[in-house]
């Protein structure tokens, strides 16, 4: 009779057990999100934020210092070097003291996930979130206003000073004062699109979900042009020296011009991308789901190619001379190159 | 992708993504799909119900109950008089099992296709993208899914808040428990509650719902309302077969045969 409560439970553990395993993404995580100063990287990744040094890959600082139930998987924003600003996938909005990762202040006024990075000027904080608003806040935390849109906020807004321009899931890129949050314009993308707009000369860039790249005019936006995709554009694209570099869903990259939207160049190194391609000083860096790190240069040849382990659909960063990228599933969490692909550190979290 | 993704999560995200697409709402989608499964596996499930009322019988049978008595203690010549009586009587100890294996992959594909088709984080966004069949539908209207269904955003954890209660309410977790508790106590067989079987069933009754319930208030709603639908439709399944007795949801009542229906 003693063994009698072990076969029930036994069975409902292995039924759970069941329901949750099968595939390789455990539900509701995500990627881990990259963020660097001129001097530490901030990696977000499960339970953690990890404060990392640049020069060597030694472990500052890990917050919250104890287990908690806590998600983190959005990049980190900087307020220079005063405060770390990082959402978590319950509700809350955390500024940490970069010096040593104490809090400084929480924001817990969200509804939903903090997906995105957060976007700091020098006076408010601009924060995305699935709960379908993009939230202002001041440099304290004290919300200033709060603009909902159709769908969730998933990706960082980016500003020319005067206007913050954001994408929703709602299938609209935005357009609200910064000031206010009251709004300038909304154009209807007429398809999804998963990626953060880019800004410049005049122009809104945004890579659609359901392939192609469109311009937007910066302040009236009305569509300039659009121009294909052979697959789904996942990752933000990048404007270096006039041109737009970006990849697909299919491992495609292009460049085309930012004034006219024609193609440049088209080339296939590699397997899928979903992250954000990040420019250095020699070219543009791209990581592919299958665990490449490629660094094209500004006609398109491929300067180098580095495989490691894992999944690479987290965006890479550049800081103080490294390209800096982080794994999901492979052997580290972190991994820093320099301009010339050679590998000069990787950091695992300490075990517990 | 693999075995797993190719012939069972893949196709599952794809019809109810269609379903979805032409209902417009996704909490209607999960009910629909839900039942569309549950009558595909009808068959299977009727198959199992009648073996494992067949094996009931056999259990009931005077010559199985004297051998109990007989070969006490005795396990090896109490399983092969058992085995030969399986044959007399053509009765498979294992008729009842295999339907249920043949439907846990169906129902854990149908978990985990409403999970992956609800894609809360981007990750689960590309894995969606990649498992809808290209040209098969159409992406540019179909993401993101309204996920918004009665009250609850079904990609997260359902609380009702009222604005007279300073907390949320986890209606459709306390659903999920009572809906549970009713389908175990009204579909287990009768057993004699002096043996192991019927202990541990006791237990089912009260375990089960209670996992169940914390699954739901902790995962996203979506799943708790496919745990609803799939219990009702349980209880309707086995009432369809006369194999549920309402008595037993009284209390103080001791489980007991169902009401079997002329047939």
């Amino acid at each position: 009779m003693k063994k009698n409560w072990r076969i029930p439970i036994l069975s409902i553990l292995i039924l759970a057990g069941l329901l949750a395993g099968c595939t390789g993404l455990p539900t509701g995580t995500n990627w881990p999100g990259l963020a660097a100063s001129a001097d530490t990287v901030y990696l977000s990744n499960s339970s953690n934020v990890y404060a990392v040094q640049l020069n060597n890959g030694t472990m500052l600082w890990k917050y919250p210092e104890e287990t908690a139930r806590i998600m983190f998987y959005a990049p980190a924003a900087l307020d220079g070097n005063q405060q770390v600003i990082v959402g978590d996938y319950q509700k809350t909005l955390y500024s940490i003291n970069p010096k040593n990762g104490t809090t400084n202040w929480k924001f817990t006024q969200a509804a939903s996930r903090f997906i995105g990075a957060a976007l700091v000027t020098s006076d408010l904080i601009y924060a995305p979130n699935a709960d379908f608003s993009l939230y202002a806040l001041d440099l304290t935390g004290g919300l200033k206003w709060k603009y909902t849109t159709g769908q969730a906020v998933w990706t960082q807004p980016v500003t020319d000073g005067e206007v913050v321009y954001f994408n929703s899931l709602d299938h609209f890129t935005y357009a609200l004062k910064a000031v206010d949050g009251s709004l300038v314009w909304k154009t209807d993308l007429q398809g999804p699109t998963v990626n953060a707009p880019v800004v410049g000369d005049g122009k809104i860039y945004v890579g659609m979900l359901d392939n192609g790249l469109v311009a937007l005019e910066a302040a009236t936006g009305k569509v300039l042009w659009e121009t294909p995709t052979e697959d789904g554009v996942y990752g933000t694209p990048v404007l270096k020296d006039g041109k737009i570099i970006l990849g697909d869903l299919s491992g495609n990259i292009y460049s085309m011009d930012a004034g006219s939207g024609t193609g440049d160049w088209k080339i296939k190194p590699g397997g899928l991308i979903a992250s954000n391609p990040a420019a250095f000083e020699s070219g543009v860096v791209f990581t592919t789901e299958i665990g490449e790190v490629i660094a094209i240069d500004p006609a398109g040849a491929i300067l180098w190619n580095r495989q490691i382990t894992g999944q690479l659909n987290a965006s890479p960063v550049v800081s103080s001379g490294l390209i800096l990228v982080a794994s999901f599933q492979g052997d580290n969490l972190l991994t820093a190159f320099d301009f010339e692909g050679a590998q000069k550190w990787t950091f695992n979290p300490p075990k517990k | 992708m693999n075995i797993w993704d190719t012939f069972i999560i893949t196709p599952m995200i794809n019809v109810l993504l269609t379903i979805y697409y032409y209902i417009g709402s996704f909490g209607i989608a999960i009910i629909l799909f839900t039942i569309l499964i549950r009558l595909v596996t009808h068959p299977l499930m009727v198959k199992q119900i009648k073996s494992a009322q067949a094996m009931q019988g056999l259990t009931q049978d005077k010559r199985y109950k004297d051998m109990q008595a007989k070969y006490k203690g005795q396990k090896e010549k109490l399983a092969q008089a058992q085995m030969e009586l399986y044959k007399e009587m053509g009765v498979s100890p294992f008729a009842s099992c295999l339907p249920t294996i043949i439907q846990l992959p169906i129902i854990i594909g149908l978990y985990q296709s409403l999970t992956r088709a609800m894609a809360s984080t981007p990750a689960e966004m590309l894995y969606l993208k990649q498992h809808i069949y290209p040209g098969f539908l159409n992406i540019s209207t179909l993401i993101p899914l309204d996920n918004r269904f009665l009250w609850m955003d079904l990609a997260q954890p359902e609380r009702l808040f009222l604005p007279f209660i300073a907390f949320g309410i986890p209606v459709m977790a306390i659903i999920v428990v009572i809906t549970s508790y009713m389908q175990t106590k009204l579909t287990m067989p009768p057993a004699d509650p002096s043996n192991q079987s019927a202990m541990m069933t006791n237990m089912m009754n009260i375990y089960m719902p209670l996992l169940m319930g914390y699954l739901a208030y902790t995962l996203s709603s979506g799943l708790a309302l496919y745990f609803v639908v799939s219990n009702i439709i349980g209880i309707l399944q086995y009432a369809m077969l006369g194999r549920v007795n309402w008595k037993n949801l009284l209390p103080g009542q001791k489980s007991a045969a169902p009401v079997k229906k002329g047939r």
